[in-house]
């Protein structure tokens, strides 16, 4: 299949109108009642509830006064991480409905989303830094509970750690190649 | 309430119009974990989202061929599906089996192939050349400038040419 043919083709590519205009109107329908939401709007939700977790961490601080009679500072450490926590996924949530990465040119759509996505490194780098500095904190307080909560303890780090190794693996990935991608329409000749 | 019925009309009115376009966007895009159905639907979301910002300072046509583009490739990356647009190898053809979807032959499978081996940018160039768009209408959709448009499209035609020939 030579070039001519491969636009030959495309031009008798034909839509289905028939079978597309229920859809259009299914969709039209839903969106005017407002049930139908892009994936911005999700993942933004997702991040405004992210931001209300922070509100459950909070909310939970007492019980390790409470129950586990730990020190109250550990409570007030906790409930600060998760006051932090929770405000900066809700900045962040705001930052992704705000952004407009559908309408602008595509280069300048994906530079858009790759600074989202950089942002969204450091939301996470900020997480595990605080999280590292909050769950240290409490293994020194839940040294005197005794060895069933220090082994609890290790069990959920050592679940944890390779999660977050792969996932945040694949971030980066993903960030170098959106990287590599732009550096090629700005500068073809060097890619 | 009337200003939303009239919002829905002229919504419809825009996908009447322009139902080859998206339709023809998402279906090239559509496969590597991504359905036709789903393409299209987010595509008309954001269509919809956006038809309020639209002031009409691109062409009405630019403006969906970006929406359509943006949402397909951002659809892809959340998805995660090609991670390394380099290599042809770890891209794995998915044909597109929806009955929405444009009707295939033979040769628009083919078509689908072998494009489906670009990565996201550079589908998105073909598409629009495909669609015989001047380059500098492709420079206003992708954001380029024409010099590298140019550039970047004679290497995608000459790597489709390798591909087609190692094909047969």
């Amino acid at each position: 299949m030579d070039l001519d043919e491969l636009r030959n083709s495309w031009k008798s590519l034909g839509t289905d109108s028939d079978a597309l205009e229920p859809v259009n109107r299914r969709i039209a329908s839903e969106l005017a009642k407002g049930r139908a939401v892009n994936a911005q709007q999700k993942l933004a939700r997702n991040y405004s509830r992210s931001g209300l977790a922070g509100i459950v961490v909070v909310l939970l601080a007492p019980v390790l006064v409470m129950i586990l009679k730990l020190p109250a500072i550990y409570a007030c450490i906790y409930g600060v991480f998760g006051v932090i926590m929770g405000l900066l996924n809700y900045r962040f949530s705001l930052q992704i409905s705000k952004a407009d990465y559908i309408t602008l040119p595509v280069v300048e759509a994906m530079k858009s989303i790759l600074s989202l996505r950089r942002d969204w490194i450091r939301l996470h780098i900020a997480g595990y830094t605080m999280g590292v500095i909050v769950l240290l904190t409490l293994l020194y307080g839940l040294l005197d509970l005794g060895s069933d909560a220090v082994a609890g303890f290790y069990v959920g780090l050592a679940a944890s750690i390779p999660l977050v190794y792969f996932k945040e693996r694949q971030n980066l990935r993903l960030i170098r190649s959106m990287q590599q991608e732009i550096r090629s329409c700005i500068e073809p000749d060097k890619a | 309430m009337r200003q939303t019925g009239d919002k829905e009309q002229q919504f419809l009115g825009i996908l009447d119009r322009y139902k080859d376009v998206v339709s023809k966007v998402c279906w090239l895009y559509a496969g590597q974990g991504a359905t036709f159905d789903d393409l299209y639907q987010e595509t008309c979301i954001n269509i919809w989202q956006g038809m309020e910002s639209f002031r009409g300072e691109a062409r009405m046509s630019t403006w969906i061929y970006r929406t359509a583009i943006n949402t397909c490739i951002s659809w892809h990356r959340r998805n995660r599906r090609y991670s390394d647009t380099s290599s042809i190898d770890s891209l794995e053809f998915e044909p597109v089996s929806e009955d929405k979807a444009p009707a295939m032959t033979e040769e628009h499978r083919e078509l689908h192939r072998l494009i489906s081996m670009l990565g996201p940018v550079d589908k998105a160039l073909i598409t629009l050349w495909l669609d015989e768009k001047s380059y500098e209408e492709i420079a206003l959709i992708v954001g380029m400038s024409q010099a590298n448009v140019a550039v970047k499209l004679h290497r995608i035609k000459e790597r489709l040419s390798k591909l087609a020939d190692s094909g047969r």
